[in-house]
């Protein structure tokens, strides 16, 4: 990937921002050939998840996550769902786990969002690619 | 019974409240020569939950309230939730407004059970009155 790429990837990534948390903050630009350019999407997905990259920064405070939880799931459904979708039992929960979930879930689901972006960038780079192979071929 | 003793329940009735649930609401004062006064907390929990004055949907709490009020009586939701629990509720059945609903009832029932022996003095002060008066009348 030349620099002209990164710049571009990077430019997709700083997009995928929640309130203080940003993921292009997660992968420095020298990790992106890292990326499997054949399932780019989730092969970026497993390289945050190994670093952890959902979860950090998260919520520590009851009151702060109150205050979370009524902002973006004041009937709470959402966040129980995720609980118990993730085998959470009721003893497990208070305030603090509820809101995390929520907040790791609303950040991937941020991310895909821009599945396609990310996929088409890499599809589009692979193109351009195998353009330039064939000419100087 | 006389009127002013009617007016001196009703108004300590009054008194037995929890934001908007109030313990007067269940007792017409029609009601109140049936009250047991040597047992009056006793006699006032079975016949409130006779009535299902203790079911959370007595004690509703709307969603725009919900959040508040659990914010405000159980910011960490570990009480409620396992209120909840015990009540038979599923994860999957429960939201902020049960939740409140839940708690508030629950809340409702510790004030009174807190306020046990007093409930038990004011109609073992009222039996005297009783008695008093019935004594004037003879």
């Amino acid at each position: 990937m030349n620099e002209a790429h990164k710049q571009q990837l990077k430019q997709i990534l700083d997009q995928i921002e929640f309130l203080d948390w940003r993921l292009s903050d997660y992968i420095d630009p020298e990790y992106y050939d890292q990326i499997d350019e054949d399932s780019p999407f989730e092969s970026l997905i497993d390289f945050l998840d190994y670093r952890d990259a959902f979860e950090d920064n998260n919520i520590k405070k009851y009151s702060k996550a109150m205050k979370f939880l009524d902002e973006y799931d004041d009937s709470l459904e959402l966040s129980l769902y995720i609980a118990h979708r993730d085998g959470y039992g009721v003893l497990d929960l208070d305030s603090v786990t509820l809101a995390n979930l929520l907040l790791v879930d609303m950040r991937k689901d941020l991310m895909k969002d821009y599945e396609r972006d990310i996929d088409n960038f890499f599809y589009e780079m692979q193109n351009n690619n195998n353009i330039k192979f064939k000419e100087t071929n | 019974m006389t009127e002013s003793t009617k007016n001196k329940i009703k108004h300590y009735l009054d008194s037995l409240e929890f934001d908007d649930w109030c313990v007067s609401d269940y007792f017409s004062p029609d009601d109140y020569e049936d009250i047991n006064f040597d047992d009056a907390y006793r006699y006032i929990i079975d016949y409130i939950e006779d009535c299902g004055g203790f079911d959370p949907t007595g004690a509703v709490v709307y969603y725009s309230k919900a959040m508040e009020f659990l914010q405000r009586n159980d910011p960490t939701l570990t009480l409620s939730l396992r209120l909840a629990e015990d009540m038979g509720y599923n994860m999957l059945d429960v939201d902020s407004e049960i939740l409140a609903s839940i708690l508030k009832m629950n809340m409702i029932q510790n004030m009174l059970y807190d306020r046990a022996d007093d409930i038990t003095a004011f109609f073992y002060e009222i039996q005297e009155l009783i008695h008093t008066e019935d004594e004037e009348e003879e």
